[in-house]
This record gives structure tokens, C-alpha cells and sequence, in this order.
């Protein structure tokens, strides 16, 4: 076991606020939640999401088997995700073909990649 | 013969065709030039749609995808897959022209047109750039559709210039699809993209977003085999020893829009220079009466949000101009004369006001202006004013060409007013903050 490195002390990280158009900077101490430079409450619980597990709503397309040439089915999480899988969530996605008829908010890969949301239709497609 | 046909099945035509159904409009047919509705709400599927209308964050496909499934209630007709490719206007009636692959050459009778055509990209023509020109150069919005829609990977190795909301999401919609983006370039020194999009498109991917920089030349035989940036001065002029080669594929520019007129201006129809869209009055109402206009069409919006309001506007004045001839029999086919009409006109720092008039008498309905400044700044106010009486002053934390304002004013506030009306830009007199202090809204 390594033991003796030793630790670095974590400094303050910068985030800009994009709860509204103002895009407030904010400076966070990871350590200890200090918040700095926010404008309101949202801003400081943003902040602190975004420095532990900042997390994206992660919306995509799927092939269907549609005759057309617009085959692509819009699909999104219902939930966001956490930000280090978009990429293994798109390449999840990637893989799969669609059997049309789809409805608006029909669930298209349940739990994707163990990431507790689902992945579901973003409109109808009938053919 | 229709009451009323609507020229576009995008979120305005949408909006417009219901807001006059639930006024008791009938015979309501949409014309759609693609094989389904929603226009370019179906390609943007990105999460950010709806907050003030829904007052919840829908991607495109879901916002069309509530107007669609209200719209399958009623009995409004929709016309898909077919082309206007003109219309006259006689005492009595509107004749559109229409073509189509399943109905050919066609044409429609109509009381009311309401004009929803939304826009057009600007191209590498419209702004331009120097170089060779082989394949691999997309404007954001084709190269969108490209890949959302029809699943075509547009390329590998992407140089986006113009950092506007569509260049920003398609810098991410391309790196999640495992194109390397190598830069954003925008050529002012700020860019027009939201907040949000800066964060969660750029910064998160760890694009770089080159300020005050532009396309000075493209090299490649078939494909894009380069793409060369300079940075420019303060006259926006390349400054030759900053040229910095990037080796890519692709070009895509998100380089502005382009309200889609050439139908209007065919009909004759008055044309605002600063919006390139049709000159209206607070029912959307065009120069030529009975067609009406709105949305992306009428001048370019930011917010689907504010295209579905004023669509919903347009939607209700074409209803009440059926109700109107109705009554009146045909006459108020004549356009108002010039006392009833007060210019409203972009004054200092402005750069342009919709609706450009108002047609007297008004209701009782709040009259809103949206507007666009012609610079970004902080702490200023945007006053109102008719002749030399100031009707009303909005305060603003911060202001910005990219962010539409809308201007609310009460039937009281515009109570007595002639002539024309004048905004202006001005800075806040510090002696006077703390009242009237007005927030804006919500984001995309």
C-alpha cells in the first residue's frame, strides 16, 4: 500500500452559473462547501452539484426501421445522468434499432448503463 | 374555400392554426412543405424548450409533439409535403398556388393567410469567406438535420465558426457522436450563445471557443483538408501574422438566420429592412389585409416560447378579422388610414421593434414589444417614449443583441398615444434605482 503520498489540498473551483442569463461566477471550496459569488440560493446548490456530480439530462437519437429518410428516433433520459457517462450512454444507444409504431415518452433502453434513468422517446413516430 | 390557411407547420403555424381554432375559426387548413409537422423543433433535440409556456424543460421533438397531439383534436386540416409557390388577393378571396408530389399543381382558396414560414441559414456566400471550395462546409442547421434526422455523421475533425445557440449545441452533438471539434471561432468578442451553452457544450468537452476570430481561408481538393482562423481587430479586419492552421474535414457555420420572405415580397407584401421580415401591427397583421405573420418568419426569436405567443397573437387577430368581415360585410378588407396608425420606431441603441405599428383604437390587451438592442451592456434602461412624453422605462441588469427583450404595456400606459412611438437604449441614472427594477426571463 502507498501511504506516503501525500495529500493535496484541494483548492477553490470557479464555476460560471447557468441557472439564468446572468452567469454569475462562482467559487467553491470542494472541501469544505464554502460557496462564494453566487447570486441567489439556486446558484449555491448548483455549485456544490456541480462540483461533487454534475449531471446532464442526455438526449440522442436511435435508428428505427422507418422507411423514410428521417429514420432517426429523438430520445433523452428521463432523468439527468451523471456527466462521466454520456459518452458510454451514446455508444449504449448507438447499438439499438427501434420497431415503429413509437409513442412520446415510451421507455426505449430501462436503466441505461446502470445509471438508474431510463431512456425514452422524445416524440410519436408512426412509420 | 378555407377561412383560414396557415403557411408553415412549424411551432408558429402550430400555435397560430390552434389559437384560431379555439376562436371559433372552422375551416383552418396548415401547409407543409415536409412530410411531417414540427418544423425545426424535430432536429432540436437538446433539453431547453417550454420553461415559460410548459413551465417545464422539453427537447423540440416534445414541444411539437404537444401541438401535434392537440392538434389531432380538431379538425384542422394539415396539407404535408407541398410547396406554395404563390398567392393573389382579389376583392373576395385569397388563391393560393400550391404543388405537390401527390396532388401536383393546386390551388386553395382562402378568407385569411397566416404567414409561418420561419427562416433561412446565412451561407458561406452571405458572409464571404475566401478559399477553395471543396466538399465538407454545412451551415449548423443542415448538418443538424443531417445527423438528427437522417443519422449522417457530417464529419470528423470540425471547425465551427459563429457561436450562436446552433454552432454551440452542434459543437457538442458532434463530440458525443465522436467527432473531434477542434474550435469555436466567433468573430465578436463575445459570444451570442447562452450561458448555459458555453458550459455544458463547450467547457464540458474542453472545446476551445476562439473570441474575435474568423475564417480567413479553406484548402482541400475534394474535402476540407484545412482550415485556417486569424484573429481580427477592433474594425473586425483578419490580422495576418495570427493565422493559426487547424487539419479537419469540416466546416460548419452558425453564422445567423434569415426570416424566409421570398413568397411575401412576391405578394407585394411591406418588408421591415431591420428584420427582414413583414412590417405588422399588433395583431401580426401584415400590409396586406387578412395575411397575418409570425414567429421565425416575422423576425428572428430566440425562445420557441415567445414564437408560440406571438403566434397565438396572430392567430387570435386572424380570428377576429373573419369575425369582422363577418359583420361588416367585406369592407374592412381596406387597410386603416393614417390616423389610425402609430409607427412604433427603433431609436438610439435599438435595433429593431416588433410589431413596427399599432392600429388605433386599441383594446384592452397589454400591447407587447420585442425588441432587439444593437450592443451588449449593463445597468441600462430601455425607454418608451411617444413624442416628447416618456411613457414608460424598463430597467435591465444586463442586455445583449442575442437576447430578445419583451416589453409589456398596459391599455393605460398606452392610453392617448399618436403619432409614433420611440424606443430607446440609455444608460440607468444611478439617483433613481430601486423602483421598477424588471427581471427577464427564462432561457433556452
Amino acid at each position: 500500500m502507498n501511504c506516503g503520498e501525500t495529500i493535496k489540498k484541494p483548492e477553490r473551483v470557479n464555476i460560471t452559473c447557468v441557472i439564468c442569463p446572468k452567469g454569475c461566477n462562482i467559487s467553491v471550496d470542494p472541501a469544505t462547501g464554502d460557496v462564494s459569488g453566487n447570486g441567489c440560493p439556486r446558484g449555491k446548490t448548483y455549485a456544490l452539484d456541480e462540483v461533487h456530480d454534475p449531471k446532464r439530462i442526455v438526449t440522442t437519437t436511435v435508428r428505427t426501421n422507418s422507411a423514410y429518410p428521417e429514420a432517426m428516433l429523438a430520445v433523452r433520459s428521463n432523468k439527468p445522468v451523471p456527466r462521466k457517462m454520456l459518452f458510454e450512454i451514446i455508444a449504449e444507444t448507438n447499438r439499438i434499432c427501434v420497431e415503429l409504431p413509437v409513442q412520446m415518452g415510451q421507455t426505449i433502453l430501462a436503466d441505461v448503463c446502470g445509471s438508474g434513468s431510463d431512456i425514452i422517446a422524445s416524440r410519436s413516430m408512426d412509420e | 374555400m378555407y377561412e383560414l390557411v396557415v403557411l408553415g407547420g412549424g411551432p408558429a403555424g402550430l400555435a397560430a392554426a390552434l389559437e384560431a381554432w379555439d376562436q371559433g375559426v372552422r375551416k383552418i387548413a396548415i401547409l407543409e412543405r415536409d412530410r411531417e409537422l414540427g418544423g425545426i423543433l424535430n432536429q432540436c433535440i437538446h433539453p431547453g424548450f417550454g420553461l415559460q409556456i410548459f413551465k417545464e424543460e422539453l427537447t423540440g421533438p416534445e414541444y411539437a409533439q404537444r401541438f401535434i397531439d392537440t392538434l389531432r383534436e380538431t379538425q384542422i386540416e394539415v396539407v404535408s409535403d407541398t410547396m406554395v409557390l404563390a398567392w393573389t388577393t382579389d376583392s373576395d378571396c385569397k388563391r393560393i398556388q400550391t404543388v405537390s408530389p401527390a396532388e401536383g399543381w393546386r390551388q386553395i382558396e382562402t378568407e385569411a393567410i397566416i404567414l409561418a414560414m420561419g427562416c433561412r441559414e446565412r451561407t458561406r456566400g452571405a458572409i464571404s469567406i475566401p478559399g477553395a471550395r471543396p466538399s465538407g462546409i454545412f451551415t449548423a442547421g443542415t448538418a443538424q438535420r443531417l445527423l438528427n434526422r437522417e443519422g449522417f455523421m457530417v464529419g470528423r475533425r470540425v471547425i465551427i465558426l459563429g457561436s450562436g445557440d446552433i454552432g454551440l449545441i452542434m459543437a457538442r452533438r458532434l463530440t458525443l457522436e465522436g467527432a473531434k471539434v477542434l474550435a469555436v471561432a466567433e468573430l465578436m468578442p463575445y459570444s451570442n450563445g447562452l450561458v448555459r451553452n458555453i458550459v455544458q457544450c463547450l467547457r464540458d468537452f474542453d472545446i476551445p471557443l476562439l473570441l474575435s476570430h474568423t475564417v480567413v481561408d479553406i484548402a482541400g481538393k475534394s474535402r476540407v483538408e484545412k482550415v485556417v482562423l486569424a484573429e481580427v481587430d477592433e474594425h473586425l479586419k483578419p490580422i495576418p501574422e495570427t493565422r493559426k492552421e487547424f487539419e479537419c474535414d469540416t466546416l460548419l457555420l452558425s453564422v445567423g438566420l434569415i426570416p424566409e420572405n421570398e413568397l411575401s415580397l412576391q405578394a407585394g407584401i411591406e418588408i421591415d429592412p431591420k428584420t427582414s421580415g413583414p412590417a405588422v401591427n399588433q395583431d401580426c397583421q401584415t400590409s396586406q389585409p387578412g395575411v397575418f405573420a409570425c414567429g421565425n418568419v416575422l423576425h428572428v426569436h430566440d425562445l420557441v416560447d415567445f414564437v408560440t405567443r406571438e403566434a397565438r397573437l396572430a392567430g387570435d387577430g386572424a380570428a377576429r378579422y373573419l369575425q369582422a368581415r363577418r359583420t361588416a360585410g367585406r369592407d374592412v378588407s381596406s387597410a386603416p388610414n393614417s390616423e389610425q396608425t402609430v409607427f412604433v420606431r427603433p431609436g438610439k441603441n435599438i435595433n429593431y421593434v416588433v410589431p413596427q405599428k399599432l392600429t388605433l383604437p386599441l383594446d384592452e390587451d397589454p400591447i407587447a414589444l420585442l425588441l432587439r438592442v444593437s450592443r451588449p451592456g449593463k445597468d441600462k434602461e430601455i425607454q418608451v417614449w411617444n413624442g416628447d412624453r416618456l411613457i414608460k422605462i424598463f430597467r435591465r441588469e444586463r442586455v445583449a443583441p442575442a437576447e430578445m427583450e419583451r416589453l409589456v404595456l398596459s391599455n393605460k400606459e398606452l392610453k392617448s398615444i399618436s403619432g409614433e412611438i420611440r424606443v430607446v437604449l440609455a444608460d440607468t441614472d444611478p439617483g433613481t434605482e430601486s423602483e421598477r427594477t424588471e427581471k427577464s426571463g427564462g432561457a433556452q
